[in-house]
């Protein structure tokens, strides 16, 4: 197996008195695709937002590309290189689709404009809305939108890429526009952590699947192991209720 | 009642200049409100807690007293602390635009307040820094529901600015006060001062919704 | 906007018009005498709150109280602007105005005198260390503070040349001057002298000769007949040796 991207070790994280996460240990390799799945209030949302530390782990360790995670210190550092994409996409509404994607790059790795552009149009591309450039976030479709936030993770060139839930503010009929770009990426090899309820999506790109409940990882395994052959009461019983 | 027309028709000119001087106290104050407001509005949700406490002293103080008062201390009584004099325009603007400050602080940090989360969260996310994010993402969208309330702030300080007058600051009040002083014509004055006040903030609220139009529209 | 304004205009008069009729009528109904007096309560020692209190004193208010009681008057005083007092006599908010006002032959235009009861004048004060005015002559130029509406603001503006800032209360003018913002300060004499002698003396002082021989009077509405009760009353106060004693209290001999 290749090296570690993503090395999550005994991960602790409180809401107040409510622990969602209680000792998560979890290796991510470089060029891997794992799937998170569970169910809700499981804590793999918050589990994945920690690795990007929009939530502040309360303890454990989190080593990205062989860089301990130490908060607010280092963090732009590592966010530079480990792309996320939410749920709600959350892109600017204020800034064309174009400016949408060149922002971060003009800014955090300061590439020239003109750079910029061109990158940001070769990703348009690639999720297929180089047509798209010069929109306003507000007059796409859910499942453009998504496209684009994909895009705009992909301009920052990470090492990386988070997904949580991306397909769940969808109407039915884009949830495979959305899959597909993220399979390509996945061909690719881009190294992706993946949470979501899209099991055919899991069985078919995932090359891990993790079962995380009541703040632990109860069973993990690849997704035939998982599927057909799940050892855990707990997983046999989510899968049941979903399948 | 026989009304004096052509005393009222002769005061205009005069009045008009220091509604001149009322709008130039008001503009200046707003500006400077501006960016105290901005930089106050933030560091009252910024997460560096005497910064945060420093701020909400200040707004607490400047929306707990009246803008009268703030005048009186800022002209009447820092000289007697400081010693040295205080020039009555320096005082006027001063005066208004901490005051103002204080309350587009308050405009400025329900507009942050209000927008959405996720939009942090993403501008961080692709390692932008929170001052960076707050600049690109938060505040120019912020900025466009901002603009009706800083309007309403603008005709409101338009208005508060005649209490400059207690200095002896000639603006709009004062100089329909010194006419009457000498005319004792205060129905005529008082209704032409009156006039020119509504035709002032009545432009403004008009100017506030063409901007805002334009805004809407991208 | 023209349309708007033109109506705005005619609403708020016809209001306004409906307000005094109101008032008027209300006034004829009223079976007590009471006598509502005016004056500007910063303006010791004819006007000024009682230590620790709000009720006003000074020469003026006993006077008035002294002639209301002669009467049969039940006196109320309110203080207001000394710009606000003769408008307020003309919208009939007041009956009479007494805040040392000095008849001239402008303000006889717009109300009616009592007899003089006090004989003032205009006194220029300055710093303490101001070596270089002597007299109001060498105010060209300067910059002079006095109280809005007051004799002494028209003085001022009419010395060449000068700029002349008003304030609402003459205290504010002497602050003013003590924080050295204007060079000068012209106001009634009794009042400057009265200032200088409950501690303004620490940085000011006056300067020059007493200028304008000014008189006192009490106001009242333009040709209203209260003004001559008023001085009936006075006459009585005189003769019984009542306002002699008023006098000498506030300023130490008594009239000449």
């Amino acid at each position: 197996m290749s090296k570690t991207m993503i090395q999550i070790t005994d991960l602790h994280k409180s809401f107040g008195d409510l622990e969602v996460l209680r000792g998560v240990n979890l290796n991510i390799a470089e060029k891997e695709v794992v799937v998170i799945i569970g169910p809700s209030g499981s804590g793999k949302s918050t589990l994945l937002r920690c690795i990007n530390y929009l939530e502040e782990p309360t303890g454990g360790s989190i080593v990205i590309d062989g860089i301990p995670l130490t908060g607010e210190a280092n963090i732009n550092e590592i966010r530079k290189e480990v792309g996320m994409v939410f749920q709600r996409f959350n892109l600017f509404p204020h800034m064309t689709v174009l400016q949408n994607l060149m922002l971060a790059p003009m800014k955090v790795r300061g590439i020239a404009k003109d750079e910029a552009e061109q990158t940001a149009r070769t990703y348009l591309k690639k999720v297929g809305l180089e047509d798209k450039a010069n929109s306003y976030p507000e007059q796409l479709s859910g499942g453009q939108q998504q496209r684009v936030a994909i895009a705009r993770a992909l301009c920052m060139k990470p090492k990386a890429l988070l997904f949580d839930e991306p397909t769940s503010a969808l109407d039915p009929e884009m949830v495979n526009e959305v899959l597909d770009v993220m399979k390509e990426l996945a061909n690719e090899g881009m190294t992706m952590a993946v949470v979501t309820h899209e099991m055919g999506f899991a069985r078919e790109v995932g090359d891990r699947v993790v079962f995380v409940d009541g703040g632990v990882i109860q069973e993990e395994g690849t997704p035939e192991e998982i599927f057909q052959h799940a050892k855990c009461e707990r997983t046999k019983s989510f899968l049941s209720k979903i399948l | 009642m026989d009304l004096n027309f052509d005393l009222m028709a002769r005061s205009f000119p005069l009045l008009l200049a220091g509604a001149g001087i009322t709008v130039e106290i008001t503009a200046m104050s707003v500006t400077l409100g501006l960016c105290i407001g901005c930089l106050v509005g933030i560091a009252r949700l910024c997460s560096v807690k005497p910064l945060r406490y420093l701020a909400n002293v200040y707004v607490d103080f400047i929306r707990g007293t009246p803008l009268l008062v703030q005048i009186f201390l800022v002209y009447f009584a820092l000289p007697g602390l400081t010693g040295s004099r205080v020039d009555p325009y320096f005082a006027a603007i001063s005066a208004c635009s901490i005051n103002s400050g204080a309350y587009i602080a308050e405009i400025f940090r329900a507009g942050i307040q209000s927008i959405d989360k996720g939009q942090m969260e993403a501008g961080r996310s692709l390692g932008m820094s929170w001052s960076q994010t707050m600049r690109y993402i938060i505040m120019p969208q912020a900025f466009k529901r901002i603009i009706p309330p800083l309007g309403n702030e603008f005709i409101a300080m338009l208005k508060d600015s005649s209490l400059v007058s207690v200095i002896g600051f000639e603006e709009l009040t004062r100089r329909g006060q010194l006419i009457i002083a000498r005319t004792y014509a205060s129905f005529e004055i008082w209704m032409a001062v009156a006039i020119i006040y509504l035709i002032m903030t009545f432009a403004v609220a008009r100017l506030v919704g063409v901007l805002e139009r334009r805004y809407d529209t991208k | 906007m023209k349309k708007v304004l033109v109506f705005l205009m005619t609403a708020i008069m016809a209001c306004s018009l409906l307000l005094t009729g109101c008032g008027g009528e209300e006034k004829k109904a009223e079976p007590a005498k009471v006598l509502r007096v005016g004056t500007e309560p910063a303006f010791a020692p004819f006007e000024f709150p009682k230590e620790g209190s709000s009720e006003l004193t000074g020469f003026d208010v006993e006077l008035i109280q002294a002639i209301g009681k002669q009467l049969g008057y039940k006196v109320e005083i309110s203080g207001m602007g000394f710009d606000a007092l003769i408008p307020a006599l003309n919208a009939g908010n007041i009956d009479a105005a007494i805040a040392g006002m000095t008849i001239t032959d402008e303000r006889k235009k717009a109300v009616t005198f009592s007899d003089p009861y006090y004989t003032s004048g205009l006194i220029v004060m300055v710093k303490k260390d101001n070596a270089d005015v002597k007299s109001i002559d060498d105010l060209k130029g300067k910059r002079i503070a006095a109280q809005i509406g007051t004799t002494g603001e028209m003085k001022a503006r009419s010395v060449e040349g000068a700029t002349v800032t008003t304030f609402n209360t003459q205290d504010e003018a002497a602050l003013e001057l003590k924080n050295g913002g204007v060079d000068a300060v012209i106001g009634d004499l009794p009042v400057m002298e009265y200032y200088l002698a409950k501690g303004g003396d620490k940085f000011a002082m006056t300067v020059g000769e007493k200028m304008e021989a000014e008189q006192y009077g009490i106001a009242v509405k333009k040709d209203s007949k209260l003004a001559a009760e008023l001085n009936k009353g006075m006459d009585e106060l005189k003769k019984s040796g009542e306002f002699d004693k008023l006098y000498k209290k506030w300023f130490g001999e008594a009239k000449k």
